[in-house]
């Protein structure tokens, strides 16, 4: 649960946060334990579902849309001088710029999108319990995923179109 | 097209993955906070406090809580509580004057009350010698017995001056429903003298019994008393009065869980049949009014800590503004110590969390969830003391 926390929790002191975050999603769960699910994917989707909703009070506080974006790993320093990125330590640099690529394409779908697909590719749900998290069909979130998807690879087409300016322009301001 | 697609996108879950900004796996702070929260957590109820049913949803639980003050000799607060129960009307045949109970009756009772303390010191852990009770319970004596309705109250003070209350369905006093107490310890002061028209009372105390929450205060009165009326949650109740000892009971609306009880007004009827209404409370010193709260404000804040089943509990309590639904409570600094969630109800919130080495009085913070979501983070306490 804190991973899922982690990747939706963003700013300064997002570390504590996310713990703290947990924290409470944990005590609401455990208040309303006897609706624990007994099926353990089930309960992680239960439990991933409190946890959006400590989140989203969370932002809310913050004075944030009540849409939970995903954050992916800094992906800018690989192309820097300096120490190397752990990412970057037993990637070619293809590999490397695809990260890049991948990492600009992720932070231009909207917060909506990266949820979906977080739920899929980060947390491993099925179509059924992602939707469940969300407080909406599986035929809604399956829906909503392909729709992600496709959006996700309109961004990293266009990325790849301006992909060697993008890269020199990096390297330059590092 | 489709199959391309679905390559491209199992490659780009993989990419993802690997660009996750969550941790990989936690570290040992990571862990040890983990599992510092975990049995904070746990520690508390799992919120059941609906009544189910009609039978206890567990054991008679001991909890002590002791104002911090106790460190300068306070006594305990001693809650051993049936749980909550529900279905029946609470407490119907409850009356505001009190009948007395026979002799073979209070007998009984005595004993099942005086076993029900054996049990619970039994029950009570590995205590500090400077918090550990020195109730005997040999030592303890009726004072005031009294019966309303259906239901038998036993107040009884013990050698060192801990008082303990037990509870009995009239129909059954061999068996006790609810028990309370406040349990003195090595430091307790000796108990002042009163002057006529005075008591001395801690503030109302809360149980659950066989009905429902009820609430009882227990105290001494100034010489020349004939009796003693208590009032509070709009009701007018005629205390027992015995030998510069007065009790009652009644059937509360405040919720039980929250550890304070109901405010209370004393008035004592002197042998001359002079009122003195408002009598002076030796236990609760002018001055110590309830701040005036705003309504996304928390204040009045009591910290205590005692032993509860599963070892050393630090805890911190307060009353919260009509908007306040949540209160999270921080303990030592925001990053690296414990986060506790409160439970708040009936304007009040509470929380206890286990006590680690010998902290006594951690930092505490607290964020605020307001009734549209919004949380106000560390905010300053209103009133109280040992914030």
């Amino acid at each position: 649960m804190l991973r899922y926390v982690q990747r939706r929790l963003d700013g300064p002191g997002g570390r504590e946060g996310a713990e703290d975050v947990v924290a409470e999603a944990m005590t609401v769960a455990w208040r309303r334990v006897d609706d624990l699910p007994v099926d353990p994917d089930d309960a992680r989707a239960w439990l991933f579902g409190i946890a959006r909703t400590c989140l989203l009070n969370h932002r809310r506080a913050a004075g944030r849309r009540a849409a939970l974006g995903v954050r992916l790993t800094e992906v800018e320093q690989v192309s820097g001088s300096g120490a190397p990125h752990p990412l970057a330590r037993d990637s070619s640099a293809d590999l490397v710029a695809a990260r890049v690529d991948l990492a600009r394409a992720w932070s231009a779908l909207t917060e909506g999108e990266q949820d979906v697909l977080a739920l899929a590719v980060f947390e491993g749900l099925d179509s059924t319990r992602a939707g469940r998290v969300l407080g909406i069909t599986a035929v809604a979130y399956r829906l909503r995923l392909s729709r992600a998807r496709a959006q996700l690879r309109r961004r990293l087409e266009g990325a790849a179109s301006h992909a060697n300016a993008t890269r020199y322009e990096e390297i330059s301001t590092c | 097209m489709l199959t391309s697609n679905r390559r491209r996108d199992a490659r780009l879950n993989e990419l993802l993955r690997s660009l996750d900004a969550a941790d990989g796996s936690l570290t040992d702070e990571q862990l040890a906070r983990k599992d510092t929260a975990l049995t904070a957590i746990l520690a508390t109820s799992p919120a059941p406090l609906a009544p189910r049913g009609g039978t206890p949803l567990r054991r008679p639980v001991l909890r002590w809580a002791v104002p911090v003050a106790a460190a300068a000799g306070l006594a305990f607060a001693l809650t051993m509580t049936g749980g909550p129960q529900g279905g029946a009307p609470a407490y119907a045949s409850w009356t505001p004057q009190p009948r007395p109970v026979d002799g073979d009756t209070l007998a009984v009772a005595e004993r099942a009350c005086r076993d029900g303390m054996r049990d619970s010191l039994d029950r009570g852990g590995d205590v500090p010698p400077e918090l550990r009770p020195t109730l005997d319970p040999a030592s303890a004596r009726t004072v005031v017995a009294e019966q309303r309705g259906n239901f038998l109250f036993l107040a009884m003070v013990a050698a060192d001056s801990s008082t303990v209350q037990c509870f009995f369905d009239a129909a059954d006093p061999a068996t006790v429903r609810g028990s309370t107490g406040a349990l003195a310890t090595a430091g307790s002061p000796t108990p002042g003298r009163l002057a006529p028209g005075q008591v001395d009372a801690g503030g109302a105390g809360m149980s659950g019994g066989p009905e429902g929450t009820y609430a009882y205060t227990q105290g001494r009165v100034g010489p020349g008393a004939t009796g003693v009326t208590i009032r509070t949650e709009g009701r007018t109740i005629a205390a027992t009065v015995s030998d510069g000892h007065f009790a009652a009971w009644w059937p509360s609306t405040v919720d039980a869980g929250m550890g304070r009880g109901p405010a209370l007004a004393f008035d004592v009827i002197l042998a001359d049949g002079t009122v003195v209404r408002d009598a002076r409370n030796l236990s609760q010193p002018p001055g110590s009014q309830p701040a005036t709260l705003g309504p996304r404000q928390i204040g009045d804040i009591a910290r205590g800590g005692g032993v509860g089943e599963d070892g050393e509990v630090l805890t911190v309590e307060g009353r919260v503004g009509s908007q306040v639904t949540g209160v999270t409570v921080h303990v030592g600094s925001r990053s690296g110590g414990r986060t506790v969630s409160a439970t708040v109800r009936a304007g009040a919130f509470s929380a206890e969390w286990p006590r680690r080495g010998s902290e006594d009085l951690p930092p505490l913070t607290y964020d605020v969830t307001l009734a549209d979501g919004t949380v106000l983070r560390n905010q300053q306490p209103v009133g109280g003391a040992n914030r």
